[in-house]
């Protein structure tokens, strides 16, 4: 391992990130009332952002200084390294504006409170830069401009990589550059579209960046403020979730809002190999022949009618089912009746039940995480499958999280193949993806990774388990953090917040997030002794 | 005619062998000292020892003087440089066989043609559309279409269960027009009978026919055959023609199973096939055949490098219930040994390249020509000249001259097809199908006097 070469560009890193705060900064200097130099630079909206550039830029070039930019050998060990430990500390940094804030807004500042304040911005950048959108901010519509931006804009770096971005305009990384790509895009396959890896990157990020304005117009022309179509354009595009509202989408309560909201979290959770070549090179036969969106699609027809036709006909969850369900502060019983009549309203019809299924299914399938509804009073079927669809996650080479829709297929049809070759052992049977063959290696790897998933839920499941009163909670809350959704049930369900977990929840969940992000196998790289082994 | 034949091996050698027989003038060009020797003690064709592909070879061959290059060496490569080197030397008709599908795939700015070949043999392809056709028609013994599909001659076995079994030609004549159909020959007992209006159809019997496409539904009716469709074939062999075959067999059956002895080309098999499952089985093992279920197997094709193999997996596929077994031969040795232990079909690539090349050539200057598996007849197709000895003369007339052993099928006017009756007359510009036993090529020469089949100075 060349840990030099590993500091020189985490130190590169670091300067990008310096680069992307002075769009909030600049936000946060805009809503200033009163512009008196030098005071307004103590203003404390915007006073966090400075002390983040200026740290950044100082330990960035700090850690160049002691780097080196020279590289011996493949750069797969230092490709994920780089990665793995670059997301860890960017998040640190980019959590300086949000810690600044949480301490100005404390009346006293004790050891306790500050623990407390740098795990909440931590859990809060981390989330942001996965694209989780899992929030500890019980009330965000109170939070400065400035800070509300970078929320969303560490999810719009993060939902395309940072690295990759890093990459795409820094083509410095050399060979290591590969490695990196490959730990920080998700999915089984990180195909090249161009044969400069740069160049991919470039795409990548200029198709991300089109469709991301294309919503910002679209949601603009809806209605919205620009500042907020920007915010939820970050959100959606990025499969992230964070809103500048409390009631997420649901505030506008717009049918057109809705409905472009869940078109573009389709669009994020597609393999963006796809909208390149629809887009640019005009291969419209792609959309015919690639399984993976097929099977995407067919998945989220069917959750859409299967959940609007069981709440069409059962109407929300009985009121048993809703008191019996955990909550971080109980409802009054008149507050329950007002939600309860609330939700009642939005499936007064089939068209509208339509329309507010279709959000949550899309939302929780590509991972985003918006809400419109409180699907946590729904009843326990759809509940469930919600849970399901949460494992499920976008496409290969989209923004979502989750297991991916390619490794979902490899796994149902690897099982498959299993239960035929037992009973027909000379059979040879190949996994293929629209007629191509996967070689056994890729099947392993993926079956692997499922494995390894479920693995990591079960046992991130058992210490939250520990941490949290509440099983239905405990449980979700590491589903919905390492499939990078957002909101879970119970506790932490559509209407509720992270903010109540203890502190040694947070820091377990933030590396769920991680794990879920990064694809598990990339931190598992970085980290594992083999790789530091000299 | 001038014709060069480069490569003598088994479909080489018969093609000197049938085209000397025609009296044109060969020359022979094979690298393998023994096979020159033992072509130039039996044939009346000039050999040249050497490796085809070297332009002095061509040269002592005098290739600047030759009408016609087939190139048949067991290398593809070869045979395209030969015609290439042809072309140059300025040969009008060059003919290559190729065996590798890579090279038959022209892609727009590239071909063979250009290259210099102007007509290609594929055995591969060739062996493929045989099987296919006893695949569609599963009762059929001898199937070929003429004149771009406008023909077509169907040969049966007479069963049973066909409306036509027990009755006497004239009786069917009654039902079906002999303007339409015209049954060429009955074969009873490995004897053919000439179909005269007395004779009847015994259940054994195969009969031949030819007919017009139009009439080809009125044939189906006669012999109460059925387009049934086929549930399940099954494909053997480490071949790419296995491959290739199962994947043509897809839509004309449910299920396709592909069974391939080596385990490296069966991984190869299953990767580029999608719906055709692929076992790792060696089907001259009867349990092995029993694993995939055999006795509910429509047909087994045996096409692996094995001729052995083939033909033993194909009988053992037959006894353990398999209905239709085809499989893949280069000899012909034990053909009515394979045949009595109830094998439905032996297929000889080679045989096929041959008929393939006399196919292409006489289509290309001298006719449609050949030659019937069940019965020792060949057919030809002539062109009728004005200066001809048969022009003007009506078929009664002919019938003296041709002796019983010459029979026309079917006349060609101006892409029109009809079944000749007595009083038909030839004409200037008819192409005619001539039917002649084996032994009577000869005759045919003598009567029709086709200029274009004999240009070489007579023997």
């Amino acid at each position: 391992m060349n840990k030099s070469f590993i500091i020189y560009s985490i130190g590169k890193l670091l300067e990008i990130l310096a680069l992307t705060l002075f769009i909030p900064a600049a936000i946060a200097f805009a809503e200033i009332p009163e512009k008196v130099f030098p005071a307004v630079l103590l203003n404390i909206n915007l006073i966090g952002f400075i002390i983040a550039i200026i740290s950044s830029l100082i330990c960035g070039n700090f850690l160049k200084l002691i780097g080196s930019k020279e590289l011996t050998g493949t750069g797969i060990r230092e490709g994920f390294a780089i990665v793995t430990f670059g997301w860890i500390i960017l998040t640190i940094f980019g959590a300086i504006p949000l810690f600044v804030y949480f301490l100005s807004q404390a009346e006293t500042v004790t050891a306790s409170m500050t623990i407390r304040a740098f795990t909440d911005s931590y859990f809060e950048i981390m989330s942001g830069f996965t694209t989780t959108g899992a929030t500890i901010i019980t009330d965000v519509e109170i939070l400065p401009r400035g800070i509300l931006f970078w929320r969303s804009m560490t999810h719009w770096l993060g939902g395309m990589g940072i690295v990759t971005l890093a990459i795409a305009i820094l083509p410095a990384f050399g060979i290591a550059s590969y490695q990196m790509f490959r730990g920080e895009v998700p999915g089984p396959t990180s195909e090249r579209l161009e044969p400069r890896l740069a160049q991919t990157a470039k795409i990548l990020w200029w198709v991300y960046a089109l469709l991301t304005l294309v919503e910002v117009i679209l949601l603009n022309l809806g209605g919205m403020s620009l500042f907020d179509a920007f915010c939820h354009a970050f959100g959606t595009m990025a499969t992230g979730g964070f809103s500048t509202k409390n009631t997420s989408i649901g505030a506008y309560n717009s049918a057109y809002i809705d409905w472009v909201i869940i078109v573009f979290m389709f669009f994020a959770g597609m393999n963006f190999i796809i909208h390149y070549q629809v887009l640019f090179a005009r291969k419209w036969t792609l959309l015919k022949t690639n399984k993976e969106f097929h099977f995407y699609t067919a998945v989220l027809l069917i959750a859409i009618l299967l959940a609007a036709l069981v709440l069409h006909t059962r109407g929300i969850a009985p009121e048993a089912q809703i008191n019996s369900s955990f909550r971080s502060e109980p409802l009054s019983a008149n507050m329950l009746t007002k939600k309860i009549a609330e939700e009642e309203t939005k499936i007064s019809t089939f068209p509208s039940t339509l329309r507010y299924t279709a959000f949550q299914v899309v939302s929780i399938t590509t991972t985003t995480g918006y809400t419109t509804a409180d699907s946590d009073i729904w009843p326990n079927f759809i509940r469930f499958m919600l849970v399901v669809l949460m494992f499920f996650g976008g496409c290969a080479g989209s923004t979502g999280g989750g297991i991916k829709m390619t490794r979902i297929m490899v796994g149902i049809k690897t099982a498959w193949r299993e239960v035929k070759t037992i009973i027909q052992p000379r059979l040879i049977a190949p996994i293929k993806i629209a007629g191509k063959e996967l070689k056994e290696k890729q099947v392993a790897n993926i079956v692997g990774f499922i494995a390894l998933f479920l693995g990591c839920f079960v046992l991130f499941s058992a210490i939250m388990s520990f941490l949290i009163n509440d099983f239905t909670t405990a449980v979700t809350s590491v589903v919905a953090t390492m499939c990078n959704i957002g909101p879970g049930l119970s506790g932490v369900g559509a209407s509720e917040n992270y903010a109540w977990i203890p502190i040694s929840g947070k820091w377990v969940l933030s590396l769920c997030m991680l794990l879920g992000r990064l694809e598990i196998y990339t931190v598992l790289i970085a980290l594992s002794p083999i790789s530091w082994k000299k | 005619m001038k014709i060069v034949i480069v490569g003598a091996g088994m479909v080489g050698y018969s093609l000197a062998e049938y085209f000397s027989g025609l009296n044109h003038n060969i020359t022979v060009i094979e690298k393998d000292k023994a096979r020159c020797e033992k072509i130039s003690s039996k044939l009346d064709v000039f050999v040249v020892e050497g490796i085809g592909s070297s332009p002095t070879v061509l040269d002592e061959a005098d290739i600047k003087s030759a009408d016609l290059v087939i190139a048949v060496t067991p290398s593809d490569e070869t045979n395209l440089l030969v015609c290439n080197f042809a072309m140059q030397n300025g040969v009008e008709k060059r003919i290559a066989r190729v065996k590798s599908s890579l090279y038959t795939q022209d892609t727009p700015n590239v071909s063979l043609e250009k290259l210099g070949v102007t007509s290609v043999i594929e055995p591969e392809r060739e062996v493929m559309q045989r099987i296919l056709q006893y695949i569609e028609l599963p009762d059929v013994i001898e199937t070929a279409n003429f004149q771009s599909n406008n023909i077509y001659l169907r040969g049966y076995h007479i069963t049973k269960e066909m409306p036509i079994v027990n009755k006497t030609l004239a009786e069917i004549h009654q039902i079906a027009d002999p303007a339409q159909i015209l049954f060429l020959v009955i074969v009873r007992s490995g004897k053919s009978i000439p179909p005269t209006g007395d004779q009847t159809l015994l259940p054994g019997d195969k009969i031949i026919a030819i007919m017009p496409k139009k009439s080809f539904k009125t044939f189906c009716t006669l012999i109460g055959y059925k387009t049934s469709r086929m549930k399940k074939i099954v494909v053997s062999g480490d071949t790419l023609t296995a491959i290739h075959l199962a994947k043509a067999l897809q839509p004309l059956c449910e299920q396709v199973i592909l069974t391939d002895p080596d385990l490296e080309h069966g991984r190869i098999a299953a990767s580029t096939l999608n719906g055709v499952e692929v076992f790792h089985v060696d089907s001259t093992k009867s349990d092995m055949l029993e694993e995939m279920n055999i006795k509910h197997a429509d047909c087994f094709i045996a096409v692996g490098q094995h001729a052995e193999d083939n033909t033993m997996s194909c009988l053992l596929a037959k006894v353990e219930g398999a209905d239709m077994v085809i499989a893949l031969r280069d000899d012909k040795h034990y053909d009515k040994l394979f045949a009595s232990l109830g094998m439905d079909h032996i297929i000889y690539p080679q045989e096929i390249t041959l008929n393939a090349i006399i196919e292409k050539i006489h289509m290309v200057s001298i006719g449609t020509h050949l030659k019937l598996k069940s019965a020792d007849i060949e057919i030809m197709r002539i062109s009728i000249k004005k200066n001809s000895p048969v022009t003007g003369k009506s078929l009664r007339e002919l019938d003296k001259v041709f002796k019983k052993s010459i029979t026309i099928g079917c006349i060609i006017k101006d892409n029109t097809v009809i079944i000749p009756q007595g009083d038909t007359i030839i004409k200037e510009n008819d192409k005619v199908l001539v039917l002649s036993q084996k032994d009577n090529i000869s005759l045919v020469n003598k009567v029709f006097k086709p200029e274009d089949l004999i240009r070489s100075q007579p023997a």
